[in-house]
């Protein structure tokens, strides 16, 4: 019998390592995708690649765009990821944003945005940490004075300087530099 | 370790150290060293977006300006590709020559206001562009750099006419430019003359050139003082 138990192919490491840390199957199931997003998983909202918005988006909650945009974003101190298929034509003011579709528009972010891959951007970016993706498209200007930031990212930057990041790969996670004014 | 053995592994760390991709040039550090004297200089970046290049630029406090263009001249339609194939008569690169509309001259417009830069970085551009096509482009940075603003340009050997790939140029510090070879399709790089690049930048003045290993020419160019501005300047002085 307990032979038997150690021929049985095992699960997937991601799966075992779950149930070492007493994470229900469930639970890790939702966690993989917001993982590889980067965001957290709690408070996550979906506009699906099926949906279009015109006028002004607001909220205070994470949000996750597949869809069309077009008019102006605001999510205040909340993060805002634009997925792959992700189309907005808009001015877009958030805590960090995640650009792996187009934007066509301002970004404006109190904490960083992230460029991908995949990511285009036409406008302007006005973020005190701005991390660009080998392969990323991107015709506009950079502002990282950090004269946009939002009064909660002030508040945590209060203590430190503000520190201006870009790395060119996102996949190898560490930054490659660090700039501080 | 024998002699022998010792003489291979010196070998390989030195072929281990050297990058054959870096270029180390002196261009790149004489702009640095004369933006630092510009107060907030606005650049433009027109080579691929490169998150390194940028870094580097803002930290020199420069206003960093970003226009993906040489992707945009890689997505332009084979058909031009192809005709920007064929050799093209010296008198084309003459910038005073308006832009011509044809089907040769099919390219993107630089589209920024006149005379907002303080420096443009158009990297290996001109390689991919024909004769009349580098015209119009030599043109519009002409017309968005400010007067003693500088352009850094690099040329590629006039002699190699071979098949090759896009380059994205990553900085490394100021004395040392990778070049990394992109995934795309094939191009065969249009090699300017340094007398056609004297016509092509008529309103600039050579700052520094310098021959890189592999035949690269790396310039720095500084577009001149319009003669008007000259002339006006002493005059107020005087009139003072």
């Amino acid at each position: 019998m307990w032979n038997r138990r150690e021929n049985e192919t095992p699960s997937t490491p991601s799966r075992r390592e779950g149930r070492d840390e007493n994470i229900t199957p469930s639970r890790d199931f939702v966690a993989a995708p917001a993982r590889a997003g980067a965001i957290h998983n709690e408070g996550l909202v979906n506009i699906g690649q099926s949906i279009c918005i015109r006028g002004e988006l607001t909220g205070d909650e994470d949000l996750t765009i597949e869809g069309r945009v077009e008019g102006k974003i605001d999510l205040k101190d909340h993060n805002l990821t634009i997925g792959p298929k992700g189309r907005i034509q808009a001015e877009i003011r958030a805590k960090s944003v995640i650009v792996r579709g187009e934007v066509n528009g301002n970004v404006h972010a109190g904490e960083r945005v992230e460029l991908a891959e995949t990511g285009r951007v036409i406008g302007d970016i006005v973020s005190p940490r701005i991390i660009i993706a080998d392969g990323a498209r991107f015709k506009g200007s950079v502002d990282m004075s950090g004269k946009d930031v939002s009064s909660r990212a002030k508040q945590e930057d209060r203590t430190t300087t503000q520190a201006a990041v870009i790395t060119d790969s996102l996949e190898s996670g560490a930054p490659r530099a660090t700039a501080r004014s | 370790m024998t002699w022998w053995q010792k003489m291979v592994s010196s070998q390989s760390v030195s072929e281990q150290g050297q990058d054959e991709n870096v270029h180390y040039g002196r261009a790149l550090k004489e702009l640095t060293g004369r933006l630092k004297k510009v107060g907030h200089p606005r650049l433009l970046d027109l080579g691929l977006t490169c998150g390194a290049n940028i870094e580097f630029f803002i930290r020199l406090g420069c206003k960093v300006h970003v226009d993906d263009y040489a992707t945009s001249l890689m997505g332009r339609p084979q058909q031009i590709a192809a005709q920007a194939k064929s050799p093209v008569s010296e008198n084309s690169f003459s910038p005073r020559k308006k832009k011509t509309a044809g089907p040769l001259v099919n390219i993107p417009p630089v589209d920024y206001e006149e005379g907002i830069f303080q420096a443009v970085l158009c990297w290996d551009l001109f390689d991919y562009l024909s004769g009349p096509e580098a015209a119009v482009l030599a043109a519009e940075i002409n017309r968005v750099t400010s007067a003693g603003g500088y352009l850094l340009a690099l040329f590629g050997p006039a002699q190699n006419t071979s098949r090759r790939r896009p380059r994205r140029f990553r900085i490394l510090d100021d004395k040392s430019v990778r070049a990394e070879t992109l995934a795309g399709p094939d191009y065969i790089p249009h090699h300017l003359a340094n007398r056609d690049i004297a016509h092509l930048f008529a309103e600039y003045e050579m700052g520094h050139t310098v021959l890189l290993k592999d035949g690269t020419r790396e310039m720095l160019l500084r577009k001149r003082r319009r003669p008007e501005q000259r002339l006006r300047e002493p005059r107020m002085v005087s009139l003072v």
